[in-house]
């Protein structure tokens, strides 16, 4: 199974729950259980906001892409503008939320605004 | 206690037969005489209740709710004091009522049919697991709460969408030693670089919170097994959890917005 789902949101922590809503969806398709949905949640959450408080200037739009695999949803997300590099994107609570919550998590750069890409499987 | 529910509501007494009756009460300690104070109060319980109506709760709870203040401050009052009953208990009874509100974390309104089987769900959840032996995906939840896999979804939405449960909230009813409280705080941090921003954050956290916390992203627990070791819903750790890391998360961008400064 191959689908791909983007979406673009306002950068703003309201709109964050529209992430993941869409998340929640997805992941029901893929028989994620409880547990993990949660899991994703805290992912999405922690992810969008990092992008959010990092960005210099603040980022104006966020777009995320959902790729649905088997048992596994991939989510990369990224902002419209670059991080700033007072803080680090993933400070070390982040990481530390994030290693226990996502499968693996990367970032990279890409055309000078950084992509976090994770994925949590359905558990 | 006497049986609150059999109780009926009685015509408000006079001023003075009110004051005369609760001299009685610390006198004699009089079940009867408490009885009577009690009911002879219900149309002021029940007025202060529907204030707080229309907010997702049926009335008749917010009653028993509001009862409660009630029965506290009939115990309390001191009829010495130069002050009417009922306005010594209105205070009473509303904290009694605000303090419903904010453990059920209902802060905005959600459709009744919703919070029914958001309740509904948290026993579900722990139910399935328990048969299981894993945590149920959403086809399964649904299925077990004869439920549509929408509206389990919609309710565990909505779940977050009012999920603005106290944190001080049981903080004090984990039973936990100063000990066991600091030692959490401090073994989790040892492995942080930010924990000179992170530290006196946690430490500020409530002591279930902290644990939550300490068991989930530092012992590496899973949110149904953290729900079992603390004995409440998987749900509730889920929204204490959503809620805490929410927390942090403003407290840390504010640091980092004045550091930057």
């Amino acid at each position: 199974m191959s689908d791909q789902v983007t979406i673009r949101i306002p950068a703003s922590t309201n709109h964050v729950k529209l992430v993941t809503a869409t998340a929640t969806s997805l992941a029901a398709l893929l028989d994620f259980t409880y547990d993990r949905l949660m899991d994703l949640h805290i992912a999405i959450d922690e992810i969008c906001s990092r992008i959010l408080a990092s960005s210099v200037p603040p980022a104006t739009r966020l777009e995320v892409t959902f790729e649905l695999e088997e048992g596994r949803l991939r989510i990369s997300a990224r902002g419209d503008s670059p991080l700033g590099t007072k803080t680090p994107f993933l400070t070390s609570w982040a990481q530390t939320i994030l290693d226990q919550v996502t499968d693996e998590i990367q970032v990279s750069d890409v055309e000078g605004t950084a992509r976090a890409t994770f994925s949590v499987a359905r558990g | 206690m006497t049986g609150l529910g059999s109780q009926e509501r009685r015509p408000q007494l006079p001023k003075e037969e009110v004051k005369r009756l609760f001299r009685e009460l610390r006198q004699r300690h009089d079940a009867d005489v408490r009885s009577k104070l009690i009911e002879s109060h219900l149309g002021l319980v029940e007025y202060l209740a529907r204030r707080f109506a229309g907010r997702g709760e049926p009335l008749d709870d917010l009653v028993q709710v509001a009862t409660i203040g009630l029965v506290k401050a009939v115990d309390r009052f001191d009829p010495d004091r130069q002050v009417e009953f009922s306005t010594y208990a209105t205070p009473t009874i509303v904290g009694e009522l605000k303090r419903h509100f904010r453990d059920k974390g209902w802060a905005v309104r959600v459709p009744r049919r919703l919070q029914e089987l958001n309740l509904r769900l948290g026993s579900v959840i722990s139910a399935l697991s328990q048969n299981l032996q894993r945590s149920p995906t959403v086809a399964e939840i649904a299925r077990a709460a004869s439920a549509t896999e929408e509206e389990v979804l919609e309710a565990l939405d909505s779940a977050h969408a009012y999920s603005l449960i106290s944190l001080d909230a049981g903080a004090d009813r984990e039973g936990l030693s100063y000990h066991e409280q600091i030692g959490y705080v401090d073994e989790s941090l040892e492995a942080l670089e930010d924990r000179v921003s992170v530290g006196p954050l946690l430490k500020r956290l409530p002591p279930r919170e902290r644990r939550m916390l300490h068991l989930r992203f530092f012992k590496g627990l899973t949110q149904s097994e953290i729900a079992d070791e603390l004995g409440i819903s998987q749900m509730h750790v889920s929204r204490l959890l959503a809620k805490t890391l929410a927390v942090l998360r403003e407290g840390l961008e504010d640091r980092e917005q004045e550091g930057e400064r």
